[in-house]
C-alpha cells in the first residue's frame, strides 16, 4: 500500500510543478505568441536562488549553533558534505524550528519568483527583435548558456554535485513528509491556476491574444506591444521560478543538469497536447504528460507489482521520451488545437456587438433585401 | 627552441580546424533543409548519429580503407533514408496542413526525441550496453608529427577536405544548375513554382536525400576519429545551428563560420588550460553566446558569401 501512496504523492508533486510551468508556458506562448523555450532557464534560475538561500541560511545558523566549524575554501560552505550534515542536524535537533522553516520555504519562493521575474524581464529584450523560430532557439541557447555555466561553477549551486539535503518546509516532520509538502503544493497550483484565469481573461490578457493574432493591429489600436511582451515574460518566468524552487524543495536537490531543454520541451508537449490558451486544457495535457513521466518508471512500476524484464526495465525510461515525440507530432498533423481548444471569447461588448449583427441582420431578412 | 606553448597552440588549431569543419560540414546540410523547406531542422543531429551508427556497424565487414569506404556509403544511405523518411512521414504532411515556423520547430524536436531515444531504446532493449559507444574499426591515423605532441591524422585531412568540396560543390548546384534554381524556385514561392511545371515534391525529396548524405558522411567521420553515442548528435545541435545561423544560412558562411567556432572553442579552451589551468569546460558557452549574439543583433547572418538572389542559371 504504502508504494502506491508514495507514487501518488510523488505524481501529485511533479504535476503541480509542471503544471506551473504549463500555465507560464501557456501565458506566454499561448496567449501571448511569445514561444519562450528557455522554460528550463527560469526554473533553474528560481531552483538556484531558493535553494542556496535557504541552504546557506541553515549551514550558517546550524554551525553557530551546534558548534561546527566548516571548513570550505572556494566553495560555499553548503556544498561540503560537514554542510550536508548540519542541515540535517539542525533540522532533527530543534536548531531550525518547524515556524522557522515554513518562513525560509516561503522566502525562498519569494526569492525564486523574484528572481524569475527579473530574468524575465531581461529576456524578454530579443522578444523586441525576433519572432517564431529564431527567437524559440535563441531563448533555447540562453538556456544552455545558464545551464554549463552553473554545471561547472561552484557558486551558486555546487557545479556537477548539485545542492542536496536542503530542507523542505515539512523536514521536522518525521512521517508522511512529502505527503505534508504534496498538499501545500497542490493549495500553490490552485491559487496559480486562479491567478492565470483571471489574468488572462481580464483586459491585459485581451491584449496579450490581441498581440499574438496580429501585431500591427493591436499597435494600431494603442497597445504598446514591447510592454506587454514583457509582462507576460515576466509573469511567466516569475511563475516559472517558483516551479524550481518547489521543485527544488520537494526533493532538496537541486541540480544544473535536471534544467536540460528536454524539460522545456516535456511543458511545451503538455501545452499543446492539453491545447494553447486554454488553462483548463493546459492541466488536462499536463495531467497526461506528468502521468507518463512517473508510471512509465521502473521503479513506480515495480511499487504497483509490476515486474519487467531487466533489459525492457532499462529501456523504460528512453520509451517515455518517444512517446512524447510522437505524442506531439501527432497532435500537430490531427490535432494543432489541442484536446480542449481555445474558447471565443466571452465578454459583455462583444455579446452586445453579437446580438446587435442578428438583430440586424433579422431586420435584413424581415424587409427581404 | 619551440616549446610547448608553441605546439600547444599548432595543436590546438589542428583540432580547432577538424571540429570547425565537421561543425561546417553539418551545418550545410542543415542550411539546405532550411533555406529550400524553412523548418529549422532540430532531427538533424540525429541523421547525423544514424550515420555514425551505420559506419560503425558496417564497416567491420571489410578491413582497412575497403571497410571505411563501405562504412562511409552505409552511413550515408542510412542517413538520407532516415531524413527522407522524416519528412515524408512528418514535415511534409505538416507543411501541406499549413503549419506556422514554430510549429515545424516543435514538431522537428519531436521528431528527434523518437529517434534519438527510439535509438537508445532500441540498443538497450534488443542489443547490449556496450554499443551505447560505438566506433569505426578502422581507426584515424596520424600522417605527420610535429615535435612529438601534435599529429595531422587522417581524419583532419578527411573533415577539412570534404567539408571544403561539398561547400564548395553545394553553392555551385544551388546558384548555378538547373536543380539549384527548382530549389530555389520552391523555397521562394512554392504554388508559383508548381505552376510553373517544376515538380516540387520531387525537389523536396531530393533536398532531404542530399541533406541526410552530408549528415551521414559527417556522422561517419565523426565515428572515425571519436566514439559515436545516441546523444552525440544532440550533443552538437546547438553548435551546427550557430555554425548555420552565423553562416546566415549560406553554404559557404556555413562552412566558414563552423571553423572559427570550431578554432574559437579549442583555441580559447587551450589557453584557459594553459593559463589559468582550468575553464576548458566553459567552452560550449562560446559557441552558444555567439549564436545568441548572431539572431539578437544581426539575425541575417555575419558571414554571407552568397547574394540571396541570384543573377543567372
Amino acid at each position: 500500500m504504502g508504494g502506491i501512496t508514495g507514487i501518488l504523492v510523488q505524481y501529485a508533486v511533479i504535476y503541480s510543478v509542471y503544471a506551473i510551468m504549463a500555465l507560464s508556458f501557456n501565458i506566454e506562448y499561448g496567449f501571448g505568441g511569445i514561444p519562450n523555450f528557455g522554460k528550463v532557464l527560469f526554473a533553474s534560475l528560481g531552483a538556484y536562488s531558493a535553494g542556496s538561500l535557504v541552504a546557506y541560511i541553515v549551514v550558517k545558523t546550524g554551525s553557530a549553533a551546534l558548534g561546527v566549524p566548516i571548513k570550505a575554501s572556494g566553495v560555499p560552505a553548503y556544498c561540503t558534505g560537514a554542510g550536508e550534515t548540519v542541515m540535517t542536524m539542525a533540522v532533527t535537533q530543534g536548531v531550525v524550528s518547524p515556524l522557522e522553516l515554513f518562513g525560509l520555504f516561503l522566502l525562498g519562493l519569494v526569492v525564486a519568483t523574484i528572481v524569475g521575474m527579473v530574468a524575465g524581464i531581461v529576456a524578454s529584450y530579443p522578444t523586441l527583435r525576433l519572432g517564431g523560430d529564431f527567437l524559440a532557439i535563441s531563448l533555447l541557447a540562453l538556456g544552455e548558456i545558464v545551464r554549463i555555466w552553473a554545471y561547472n561553477s561552484q557558486w551558486p549551486a555546487c557545479s556537477f554535485n548539485g545542492i542536496s539535503g536542503i530542507p523542505g518546509p515539512f523536514a521536522w516532520l518525521t512521517r508522511h513528509a512529502d505527503a505534508a509538502y504534496a498538499g501545500l503544493v497542490l493549495v500553490i497550483l490552485v491559487l496559480v491556476f486562479l491567478y492565470v484565469e483571471f489574468a488572462t481573461n481580464s483586459p491585459w490578457g485581451r491584449a496579450l491574444k490581441a498581440i499574438r493574432d496580429d501585431e500591427i493591429a493591436a499597435e494600431v489600436y494603442g497597445y504598446n506591444v514591447p510592454r506587454v511582451r514583457m509582462q507576460a515574460l515576466a509573469v511567466g518566468s516569475a511563475l516559472a521560478g517558483m516551479a524550481g524552487a518547489l521543485l527544488a524543495f520537494y526533493s532538496g536537490n537541486v541540480n544544473a543538469n535536471t534544467y536540460k531543454p528536454d524539460l522545456t520541451f516535456m511543458v511545451i508537449v503538455a501545452t499543446l497536447l492539453g491545447g494553447a490558451a486554454n488553462n483548463i486544457g493546459v492541466l488536462v495535457g499536463t495531467a497526461i504528460i506528468a502521468g507518463i513521466e512517473i508510471f512509465l518508471n521502473p521503479s513506480s512500476l515495480e511499487a504497483l507489482g509490476i515486474t519487467l524484464p531487466e533489459n525492457v526495465a532499462l529501456a523504460l525510461p528512453y520509451m517515455k521520451y518517444v512517446l512524447m515525440g510522437l505524442i506531439i507530432v501527432l497532435v500537430l498533423l490531427y490535432r494543432p488545437q489541442g484536446l480542449i481548444p481555445e474558447k471565443p471569447l466571452r465578454v459583455p461588448i462583444v455579446e452586445k456587438a453579437r446580438q446587435k449583427l442578428l438583430e440586424f441582420q433579422k431586420k435584413i431578412e424581415s424587409h427581404g433585401l | 627552441m619551440p616549446g610547448t606553448f608553441f605546439y600547444g597552440s599548432i595543436g590546438a588549431i589542428f583540432d580547432g580546424l577538424l571540429v570547425g569543419s565537421l561543425y561546417g560540414l553539418m551545418a550545410l546540410g542543415l542550411t539546405l533543409i532550411y533555406r529550400v523547406t524553412k523548418i529549422p531542422n532540430f532531427a538533424y543531429a540525429e541523421y547525423i548519429t544514424y550515420g555514425g551508427y551505420a559506419a560503425a556497424a558496417t564497416a567491420g565487414l571489410a578491413a582497412g580503407f575497403k571497410g571505411a569506404a563501405i562504412g562511409a556509403l552505409f552511413a550515408i544511405l542510412v542517413a538520407a533514408a532516415i531524413a527522407l523518411a522524416s519528412d515524408e512521414l512528418g514535415f511534409k504532411p505538416l507543411w501541406r496542413r499549413g503549419a506556422s515556423s514554430l510549429h515545424l520547430l516543435v514538431a522537428s524536436i519531436g521528431i528527434g526525441l523518437v529517434l534519438r531515444y527510439g535509438l537508445l531504446g532500441a540498443i538497450v532493449l534488443f542489443f547490449s550496453t556496450r554499443y551505447l559507444e560505438a566506433s569505426t574499426p578502422q581507426r584515424s591515423v596520424a600522417l605527420v608529427q610535429l615535435g612529438g605532441i601534435v599529429s595531422i591524422t587522417s581524419a583532419h585531412v578527411l573533415a577539412v577536405s570534404a567539408a571544403v568540396v561539398l561547400a564548395v560543390g553545394l553553392w555551385f548546384m544551388f546558384t548555378r544548375t538547373r536543380i539549384g534554381k527548382a530549389m530555389r524556385a520552391t523555397a521562394s514561392n512554392p504554388t508559383l513554382a508548381r505552376i510553373s511545371g517544376i515538380n516540387i515534391f520531387a525537389v523536396r525529396r531530393i533536398t532531404w536525400l542530399i541533406a541526410g548524405g552530408l549528415a551521414g558522411l559527417a556522422g561517419f567521420t565523426y565515428a572515425y576519429y571519436n566514439f559515436v553515442n545516441p546523444e552525440s548528435g544532440w550533443l552538437m545541435l546547438l553548435w551546427i545551428f550557430a555554425a548555420a545561423t552565423m553562416g546566415g544560412f549560406t553554404f559557404l558562411g556555413a562552412l566558414i563560420s563552423g571553423i572559427i567556432l570550431g578554432l574559437a572553442e579549442q583555441y580559447i579552451s587551450f589557453l584557459a588550460q594553459y593559463f589559468v589551468g582550468t575553464g576548458a569546460q566553459y567552452s560550449p558557452i562560446i559557441a552558444l553566446a555567439a549564436m545568441f549574439i548572431v539572431l539578437l543583433f544581426k539575425p541575417e547572418g555575419v558571414i554571407r558569401m552568397e547574394a540571396l538572389a541570384v543573377r543567372r542559371a
